[in-house]
């Protein structure tokens, strides 16, 4: 597993360009932050990857496998997760459900077992339920286990919908702002949880906008402005780069 | 008892009925806008009473070929509505009812055209059909418990974000197709050796409403919603016997005031109305400090 890699992806929409020619790596078991003003691209290179827009042109490829173009679900089983921009949950569904559907890439079952309700079908019900509540532990969330996702604060749904990308048991996890609207005490408990995920082995794509917060984080950092790739380095190299600084202060 | 017998032929639509709702239900459980219940209806009545009646075939087995030949409909209709959604599934399938209808009236040969098939003999009983009523709601939870309700849920509420968790949409859907038309398919089989009759207009735009209305009044949180709508459908002109001419008119009207006021149907409305008095009851504070024993 070598990781993602973006080679030469653009993406136009009806003529506006909203991401050209970009290549970039996501390797395992590191944080590899994307950052850039409002309008550059990142979202929608998140959606390049996780094939819910096909790319105008270039190669997107996780490990040997080419993934452009891919279904979501094919990207999914490729062990790429995701979460939304706009948190996404399953809002009539209880925090424990929503993280138990997550598991369904490793449902072993067979579909005619579980119409007929044999033991098996509840065999893996109660493993799967098991697995959430230890989920729900490690992202300090097992007194939320029965609450409707809809009934949480928004810093708790943006862990549930995390918990439930990384019930996937993904290689990589593509994290769009998780800690937007969220205070400085929070995020901080966010970054301590993606630590021991990059720990584990699992590759990070972050996309925020609270710069310090993936400064923190992140080994290698990307920079997007209009479209374009303008930077890529640690943080330091990117602090000190003079078209970054351009970006986010505007022309000296 | 004789009160009992008096309701017997009431009994009987509700069973049926339900199973038709049962139908319509499934197929909502997994965000699948199909109303194609009515028309899968008509191929399992037709199917059943044509082996039943002109090949002598045993009761069981008609059943069966009812079932078996709605199912491999509804997977051959799932194969060009994979890729349609929403109201555009629901407009695909009121067509696929219409055409049912009509080739029952074309195929005259076969089903005996506008006067369809008579004197077909009653071979289910309420017995027979409260057993098929409560195989199908037992089948109808197993499958909101397991894993298929799980992908049936997360499909229904956000299909993209089960795109991204890797459940594949048109599996679920060809899933929910052979379930709803399996269920619909055995309600018409029953349905034939129950009433003596079918003919191919029973099963049109009516039988498409009532099914899904009774789903919408009754609500589609449980299987038990579609069977309370069935019943309160069927037992209404029987309660106001004097308004029972304008039995869909009363229909109507039932159904907006449901809408309007308890927009989840009344089975899941009344649950949720007492879970949350539940909830106000535990957390609300006391008002006197409680006394120790």
């Amino acid at each position: 597993m070598t990781g993602i890699a973006l080679d030469g992806v653009s993406k136009s929409f009806g003529g506006v360009a909203a991401v050209s020619e970009l290549s970039l790596t996501i390797p395992p078991a590191h944080m590899t932050g994307l950052i850039g003003p409002n309008g550059a691209g990142k979202t929608t290179v998140l959606n390049l990857i996780t094939g819910i827009v096909p790319p105008t042109a270039g190669q997107i490829a996780v490990g040997e496998q080419d993934i452009t173009a891919a279904a979501p679900e094919t990207v999914a089983r490729a062990g790429i997760a995701r979460t939304f921009q706009n948190i996404r949950l399953l809002r009539e569904a209880s925090v424990l459900e929503n993280v138990m559907v997550g598991f369904h890439r490793h449902e072993e079952t067979s579909l005619a077992a579980n119409l007929l309700g044999l033991p098996s079908a509840w065999r893996e019900r109660a493993r799967f339920k098991e697995r959430a509540r230890t989920m729900l532990d490690r992202f300090g969330m097992s007194r939320f286990a029965t609450a409707r996702a809809d009934s949480l604060s928004y810093g708790h749904q943006r862990r549930v919908e995390m918990m439930r990308a990384v019930a996937t048991e993904p290689s990589f996890i593509l994290l769009d702002e998780p800690v937007a609207g969220m205070n400085q005490i929070e995020a901080e408990e966010i970054g301590a949880i993606l630590k021991t995920l990059v720990s584990d082995g699992i590759g990070i794509l972050l996309i925020e906008h609270n710069v310090s917060f993936v400064m923190d984080l992140c080994s290698t950092i990307y920079v997007m402005n209009t479209g374009r790739l303008i930077a890529a380095g640690n943080a330091a190299t990117i602090q000190r780069d003079a078209a970054v600084i351009e970006a986010y202060l505007g022309a000296a | 008892m004789d009160w009992l017998f008096a309701y017997q032929p009431d009994l009987d639509a509700i069973c049926i009925g339900s199973l038709y709702a049962l139908s319509q239900f499934i197929a909502l459980r997994a965000g699948l806008f199909s109303l194609g219940s009515a028309g899968f209806g008509s191929i399992g009545a037709y199917a059943a009473a044509i082996v039943g009646m002109r090949h002598g075939a045993p009761l069981p087995f008609a059943l069966l070929l009812a079932v078996a030949v709605a199912v491999v409909s509804g997977l051959l209709l799932s194969v060009p509505l994979a890729r349609l959604r929403g109201h555009f599934q629901a407009v695909a399938t009121v067509a696929f009812v219409e055409i049912v209808v009509s080739l029952a009236l074309y195929f005259d040969d076969l089903t005996g055209g506008p006067s369809g098939i008579n004197g077909i003999p009653k071979l289910v009983g309420t017995g027979e059909l409260l057993l098929a009523l409560t195989g199908m709601m037992a089948l109808c939870t197993i499958t909101e418990r397991t894993g298929i309700g799980r992908a049936f849920g997360a499909i229904r509420q956000d299909d993209l974000v089960a795109r991204s968790l890797g459940i594949s949409v048109v599996r679920y859907h060809r899933l929910a197709f052979a379930l709803s038309a399996g269920i619909a398919g055995l309600a018409g089989g029953l349905a034939a050796f129950n009433t003596y009759t079918i003919e191919p207009e029973q099963f049109g735009f009516g039988l498409l409403t009532a099914s899904l209305g009774a789903v919408i009044l009754g609500g589609r949180g449980s299987v038990i919603g579609p069977v309370v709508g069935t019943a309160i459908f069927v037992l209404l002109p029987e309660v106001a016997r004097p308004l029972s001419e304008n039995r869909f008119l009363l229909q109507g009207a039932m159904l907006i005031v449901v809408i309007t006021f308890l927009p989840r149907g009344i089975v899941d409305s009344l649950r949720d109305r007492r879970a949350l008095a539940r909830e106000r009851r535990d957390s609300s504070p006391p008002l006197v400090a409680a006394r120790s024993p």
